[in-house]
């Protein structure tokens, strides 16, 4: 019971985070607003793994799936990919999850080589 | 001189009846009601469509706020995004006033919907759209389609906001209402 309530404070916490992370983006102020997603992801991480715990799969890629969307939009796209790769190995993850995780690991992949080209220019012309 | 409203709301007191906390949305609410007001108060049409003991489907809603309330000005943010953020804030308003529930959890990639609204253990999806001058019907019948492709296959409410209109739709939907 302990446990449910600890994990609903987190889950309003994490919400708050990822909603003031969004307001700050819409804002223009990005740093700010990865730091809060950051901090998102952690807490997703956290929650999956209590979900996973308590042998709920489903549940568990639901946070999943959150977490290595705010390391997405937190910048880290290499650990949100790789999040997203070990994922899909999973057998818990239902049909349309899996869909959702490679029409979104295709969004992060389209990202990353878009910045990585662009970077390689920059340095090319430096 | 306004017509007698219905129902009567304070922005700063209701929002705080959400689990989460969705003082956020205020500032870009107000926003769009200060396009028709230069007072602190608005009304709005709100049509009630299958909401659980709601006898009446038409009412009108008074909306007050306070002035220190009033924090964007001349924002530099897209339109459509300040829309987008006052039509959620019109939820936070409409869902906990109508229907009793709070919007508990934003949601994560893929789930068809903005948000989950609880009560007493119950849990519900909630999708919510906002538009300056559109066919508020037809949006209200779009979101409804996608709130309904859930994965986790349950039910909710969508609420659609017309600024322009001064109207805002809240519907209820089973998933076998699936068009």
């Amino acid at each position: 019971m302990a446990e449910q309530s600890k994990m609903q404070t987190n889950e309003t916490y994490k919400s708050n985070l990822i909603i003031e992370a969004n307001f700050l983006k819409i804002q223009g102020l990005y740093q700010d607003a990865a730091g809060k997603f950051a901090e998102a992801a952690q807490i997703e991480e956290q929650l999956a793994e209590q979900w996973l715990a308590q042998g709920a799969g489903t549940e568990a890629a639901i946070h999943q799936l959150s977490a290595l969307s705010c390391w997405g939009q937190a910048g880290d796209l290499y650990r949100a990919m790789n999040m997203g790769e070990q994922l899909l190995t999973q057998s818990y993850l239902s049909s349309i999850q899996r869909t959702d995780l490679l029409a979104y690991l295709q969004q992060l992949q389209q990202r990353y080589t878009q910045w990585a080209s662009q970077w390689s220019l920059q340095l090319a012309t430096n | 001189m306004m017509p007698v409203a219905d129902d009567q709301v304070h922005l700063e007191q209701i929002v705080q009846l959400n689990q989460i906390d969705t003082r956020w949305f205020l500032p870009f609410l107000i926003y769009r009601f200060k396009e028709h007001t230069d007072q602190q108060v608005i009304q709005f049409q709100v049509t009630l469509q299958g909401i659980p003991q709601q006898t009446s489907n038409k009412r009108v809603l008074e909306l007050h706020w306070k002035r220190e309330s009033e924090t964007l000005s001349s924002p530099p943010i897209q339109t459509s995004v300040i829309t987008e953020w006052a039509a959620y804030g019109m939820a936070c308003v409409v869902v906990p006033f109508y229907t009793g529930l709070q919007i508990a959890q934003v949601t994560q990639i893929g789930e068809r919907f903005d948000f989950w609204v609880r009560k007493d253990g119950e849990k519900f999806g909630l999708e919510v759209s906002g538009t300056l001058d559109g066919n508020l019907e037809q949006r209200q019948r779009i979101k409804q389609r996608q709130l309904l492709r859930n994965r986790n296959q349950v039910g909710g409410y969508v609420s659609v906001t017309s600024f322009q209109e001064q109207h805002t739709i809240l519907s209820f939907h089973r998933i076998k209402d699936t068009p």
